[in-house]
C-alpha cells in the first residue's frame, strides 16, 4: 500500500476516536477526518450521568482536546451532518451540500434514544438523556425541582437514577418490565433492587406510562393500569437504537445496525463500521448482533482503524460485559449468565447480601456474574476469551474462591503460554 | 521508537504459603485501605499454588483504553500506567477491561487504584522476604552501554577481531534511532551474543544470510509508513554479501530501497572456520582453498564487491576501513544522510584467526593494505567516483602477504601476480575517478 489515503470517520464516540488514534498510530501521512453533527469535541457518554451528581464537571468530560488532535494530525470537523453515503463514488454528501471523497470509511454514528410511546409526550416537557446536549437540557429543567421520574429500566436509566439521588433529588424509577433486565439475571437483580431502594431509589416495575399530560406546570402520567401519579420532572431513557437513517440509499447492508464481517468491513469495500451503528459478530457463536456498550465501541474502533490502515486484523468478537457501581456496592457480569444448555454453579451469601454465579459450557467458562464479592472482574473476561480450560473440581473451587482462583487460572495460562513461546 | 521500561517482574508460583508482605506495604503505605492494594498475594492451598498478581504496564493499556473519563494514562518517559484520581469516576470499566488483575477498587473513596511502581521504587520489591519480586531495571543497562560502549560485556569474538572493533565504531556513530540488521557470521556473535551474554545498544533482528536486504525493506518501509525516521542498517560478512545474499541486496539497490548495507570483509566464512568465499583473495589459504598437492590457495581472483554495488547506481558506495577512522565515520554520516535510495560500505577487516596474524596486527594490516593499494579507499556518489587517497609512493603488496600466515605459501612468481591484480583493480578505480 503507497501513497496518501485519506480516511473518514462518521463520529467521533468511543469507536471513531478510538479508530483514528489507531489509523494515525499506523500510518503518519495518511489523512484522518472525523465528522460529527454535534458541535462539541469528543466526550464521554459514560460519564454523563455523573454530570448530574456533580462528580464531573463539563471540562472533565472531552476524552481529547484540540492540541492533542493537532498533534495527531486528526481533523474534527464539527456541526455537520452527513446526509448520503453515496458508497459506489466513494463519497460523502453533508447537509450543507459539500460533499468529499474518501478511500476508506468508518461508520460510527452511535446511536439515538427512542421515545417511548406515550401519548401527548410531545405536549409535555421530556428529557431523553443520551449526549451532552441532552444533559444540559435536563440540568436545565431540573432547576427548583425536586421530584423527577425516570421512565427505563436499562443500566443507563438506573446509573441516571442513582446520580439523581446522589444529587438529592426525589426519583422514582419506572420501568415497564423489571430493571436492569438484559444486563444482570434476575437473582442478582432481586439483591440490587433493595440497595437501591434503600437509598431513596422509588421502583415501579411493571408500570407502563400510557399518557402524560401537563398540569399545574407538573407532569401528570396515567399508566395502563389505571393508576396515575404526577412528577415534577420527567426522564426517558427506553433505550437507543442505530443512528442509520443517512444510509438509507448507501448499499450497505442493514439489518437493526449496519452488518459488518470479522474485520468489521461492511458488504462494501473500504467502508466500515463500528461501535453501537454496527452489528458484529459476538465472541461465542460469530452471529452478529448490536454490542452498545463502550468497551465493544473502543475494542471496535481499533480493529476497524488497523483494517482501515491496510493491517488485516480478525475481530474476536463482542462478549457482553456491564458493570454497575452504585451507594458503595460493586455489581458486574460478563458472557452468557443464562440460557440453555450450560452448567450454572451459584452462591449466595445472604448474611453478606453477596451473589456470585459462574456458567459454563463443558470446560470453559462462558459467564459471570457477581455481586460485592472482592474479585477482579476483567479475570473473568480472561477466562471466557482464552477458553481456559476448566476442571470440574477447579470449577467448584472458582466458585468458592473466586478471587484466588481466577488469578490463579489466568496466571497458569500466562505462564503455559510463555513456556510454549520458549519451546 | 519505544523507551526501554523497568518491569516489575514476579517469579511463578514461588511465594511462601503464608507471605503477603507485598500486599501489605501496599496497604499500609499507600492506600490505607485492606481491600485496596496495587498489587495481590494470591494463596490457594487447594492447588498449592503461591503467587501474585500485578499490573503489567502494558504496552497498549486497555484499562486507560476503556475509560471513559480519560482518567488512565501510559507515561511514555517511565512508561507507567498511572490513574489520575481527580478526573476518576469510579465507574469500574478498568476492573471489567484489564484481563491481569490489575487493578484494584477502592470502595472507601470510590476510585479505581493500581500499581504506579511507587513511582521507580516499589516497596513491594524491597519488601519481598523472598526474592520473588524484583524490578527489572533494563533502563539501567541501557545506560551502560549508552554511555560506555555498545556492548554489555560478554562479546565473544576471537582476540584481536577488527570486526568487532569496527561494529563497536560503527555504533557509536549510527547512533540512536537505528535498527540493526545481522545474520549468521562473525558479527551475529557480537550483537546477539552466545548464551545470551552480550547486549547490544540497537534493537537488532537477525535474518538469514539469505534475506537480510528483503527483510530490512519491509521493516524500513513500515516504519516510513508509521512515519519513523529510523535507520535501517545491515552489519554483515561478506559470504551473505557476496555469495548467497547477492541477489537480494542487488535488488533492494535497484529498487531503491533505503538502507544502509555495511559489508565486514574478513575474506571468507571465518565464523564457521575458515572457508573460501567470493571475496577471499588470490592465492589466499582458506580451510577449502588449502596449501599442498597441487593446492596453492585459492586459484581465482575475489569478486569487486563495492564496484558491482556502485554500478548498480545507488546514491552513495564507498570503501573504509578501521584504521582510518576520520575517513570511515564521514562515509557512514553521508550514509545516514541517504534519503532516496541505498548507501553500501564495503569495510576491510582481518581477521586474525582466519588469516594466521598476530591478535595485535589487525590496524596495522588494515593500513598496509590501504599503502599497497590492495583495499583503496574511495567512495561513489551515484556514478561519480572518487579516490580518497592516493599513496604517493605505494609499497609493494609482498609487505602486506608478509604479515599474514595465509600468504606464507606464496612464491616471488605469485606475488607478482597477485601485485598484477592488485595494481589493475587500483587503475581501474583510479581512472573512474575524478582527478582531485
Amino acid at each position: 500500500m503507497t501513497g496518501q489515503r485519506k480516511h473518514l470517520i462518521i463520529g467521533s464516540g468511543a469507536a471513531g476516536l478510538a479508530a483514528a488514534r489507531t489509523i494515525r498510530s499506523l500510518s503518519k501521512d495518511d489523512k484522518i477526518k472525523m465528522v460529527t453533527r454535534e458541535n462539541m469535541l469528543p466526550y464521554s457518554l459514560a460519564a454523563l450521568p455523573y454530570l448530574i451528581s456533580g462528580k464531573v464537571a463539563e471540562s472533565d468530560l472531552w476524552l481529547i482536546g484540540d492540541p492533542a488532535l493537532e498533534e495527531l494530525n486528526i481533523t474534527l470537523t464539527r456541526g455537520k451532518e452527513v446526509t448520503t453515503v453515496a458508497s459506489q463514488e466513494k463519497k460523502l454528501i453533508y447537509d450543507d451540500g459539500e460533499h468529499e471523497n474518501y478511500d476508506t470509511l468508518l461508520v460510527a454514528s452511535g446511536s439515538y434514544p427512542v421515545p417511548p410511546p406515550i401519548k401527548g409526550l410531545d405536549e409535555v416537557e421530556f428529557s431523553p438523556f443520551h449526549t451532552l446536549d441532552d444533559f444540559r437540557v435536563l440540568r436545565e429543567r431540573l432547576k427548583g425541582k425536586n421530584k423527577v421520574l425516570v421512565y427505563g429500566g436499562g443500566l443507563v436509566a438506573v446509573e441516571m437514577a442513582i446520580a439523581l439521588v446522589e444529587a438529592g433529588y426525589e426519583v422514582t424509577l419506572t420501568v415497564r418490565s423489571r430493571i436492569l433486565r438484559r444486563y444482570f439475571d434476575p437473582e442478582v437483580v432481586d439483591m440490587i433492587k433493595p440497595l437501591l431502594v434503600e437509598k431513596g431509589v422509588h421502583i415501579r416495575e411493571g408500570g407502563t406510562i400510557e399518557e402524560a399530560r401537563r398540569e399545574d406546570g407538573h407532569v401528570r402520567l396515567e399508566f395502563s393500569d389505571g393508576s396515575s401519579l404526577t412528577t415534577e420532572a420527567l426522564a426517558t431513557g427506553t433505550g437507543v437504537k442505530p443512528s442509520i437513517s443517512f444510509l438509507a440509499d448507501s448499499g450497505l447492508d442493514i439489518n437493526e445496525g449496519v452488518l459488518v464481517d470479522r474485520h468489521l468491513q461492511t458488504n462494501v469495500a473500504d467502508v466500515y463500521a463500528a461501535g453501537d451503528v454496527a452489528e458484529a459478530p459476538g465472541f461465542f457463536t460469530g452471529e452478529r448482533g448490536l454490542s452498545p456498550i463502550w468497551p465493544s465501541a473502543v475494542r471496535q474502533g481499533k480493529v476497524a482503524g488497523r483494517n482501515m490502515a491496510g493491517e488485516e486484523t480478525e475481530y474476536k468478537g463482542w462478549i457482553p460485559m456491564n458493570i454497575l457501581h452504585f451507594f458503595g456496592h460493586r455489581a458486574f457480569s460478563v458472557g452468557i449468565t443464562d440460557g440453555p444448555g450450560t452448567e450454572v454453579l451459584h452462591d449466595i451469601d445472604d448474611e453478606h447480601n453477596a451473589y456470585k454465579k459462574l456458567c459454563f459450557d463443558g470446560e470453559h467458562l462462558i459467564g459471570a456474574s457477581f455481586l460485592d464479592v472482592d474479585v477482579f472482574p476483567g479475570l473473568f473476561g480472561y477466562l471466557i476469551e482464552h477458553r481456559v480450560t476448566i476442571s470440574a473440581d477447579e470449577r467448584e473451587l472458582l466458585l468458592s474462591k473466586p478471587r484466588e482462583t481466577s488469578s490463579w487460572l489466568m496466571l497458569r495460562t500466562e505462564k503455559e503460554q510463555s513456556m510454549s513461546l520458549e519451546e | 521508537m519505544a523507551g526501554f521500561y523497568d518491569v516489575l517482574q514476579a517469579e511463578y508460583n514461588r511465594c511462601p504459603p503464608s507471605c503477603s508482605e507485598c500486599e501489605a506495604v501496599c496497604i499500609r503505605e499507600r492506600t490505607h485501605n485492606e481491600h485496596c492494594s496495587g498489587i495481590a498475594a494470591i494463596h490457594l492451598p487447594e492447588v498449592d499454588f503461591n503467587g501474585v498478581l500485578r499490573c503489567n504496564q502494558c504496552s497498549e493499556p486497555l484499562c486507560s483504553e476503556v475509560c471513559p473519563a480519560a482518567a488512565i494514562s501510559k507515561n511514555p518517559k517511565d512508561g507507567i500506567v498511572r490513574v489520575d484520581e481527580a478526573k476518576c469516576i469510579g465507574c469500574g470499566l478498568c476492573t471489567l477491561a484489564c484481563p491481569y488483575g490489575g487493578i484494584s477498587f477502592n470502595v472507601e473513596n470510590g476510585k479505581a487504584f493500581k500499581c504506579d511502581l511507587c513511582d521507580g521504587e516499589p516497596l513491594c520489591v524491597s519488601s519481598c522476604p523472598d526474592d520473588v519480586l524484583h524490578l527489572l531495571k533494563s533502563r539501567d543497562v541501557m545506560r551502560y552501554v549508552r554511555a560506555g560502549d555498545a556492548f554489555s560485556p560478554g562479546v565473544p569474538n576471537c582476540l584481536g577481531c577488527s570486526e568487532e572493533l569496527t561494529l563497536r565504531f560503527t555504533l557509536r556513530i549510527v547512533g540512536h534511532d537505528t535498527f540493526m540488521f545481522c545474520c549468521p557470521g562473525c558479527s551475529i556473535l557480537a550483537m546477539r551474543g552466545v548464551s545470551t551474554q552480550a547486549l547490544c545498544r540497537t534493537p537488532t533482528a537477525v535474518c538469514m544470510m539469505t534475506n537480510v536486504p528483503s527483510t530490512m525493506t519491509g521493516v524500513s518501509r513500515y516504519y516510513r509508513k508509521q512515519g519513523k525516521d529510523a535507520k535501517c542498517v545491515a552489519f554483515v560478512g561478506d559470504g551473505a554479501t557476496v555469495d548467497v545474499g547477492f541477489q537480494p541486496l542487488s535488488g533492494a539497490a535497484e529498487r531503491g530501497e533505503n538502507l544502509i548495507y555495511i559489508c565486514c570483509d574478513n575474506e571468507g566464512y571465518q565464523a564457521t572456520g575458515n572457508q573460501r568465499s567470493g571475496s577471499t583473495s588470490y592465492l589466499g589459504k582458506t580451510a577449502t582453498t588449502p596449501v599442498g598437492g597441487e593446492w596453492r590457495g585459492k586459484p581465482e581472483p575475489p569478486k569487486y564487491m563495492p564496484l558491482l554495488m556502485a554500478l548498480h547506481n545507488i546514491p552513495y558506495t564507498a570503501t573504509a576501513t578501521i584504521a582510518y577512522p576520520e575517513d570511515y565515520a564521514r562515509k557512514l554520516t553521508e550514509a545516514m544522510h541517504v534519503k532516496d535510495g541505498l548507501a553500501y560500505i564495503h569495510v576491510f577487516s582481518p581477521c586474525p584467526t582466519g588469516w594466521r596474524t598476530g591478535t595485535d596486527a589487525a590496524i596495522d594490516i588494515c593500513r598496509m593494505a590501504v599503502e599497497t593499494n590492495y583495499f583503496p579507499l574511495w567512495e561513489a556518489r551515484y556514478s561519480s567516483f572518487q579516490l580518497n587517497y592516493r599513496p604517493e609512493k605505494p609499497k609493494p603488496v609482498s609487505e602486506l602477504a608478509r604479515m599474514m600466515g595465509r600468504f606464507s605459501h606464496l612464491k616471488e612468481e605469485e606475488v607478482q601476480e597477485l601485485q598484477r591484480l592488485v595494481d589493475e583493480r587500483y587503475h581501474l578505480i583510479d581512472s573512474l575517478s575524478h582527478r582531485m
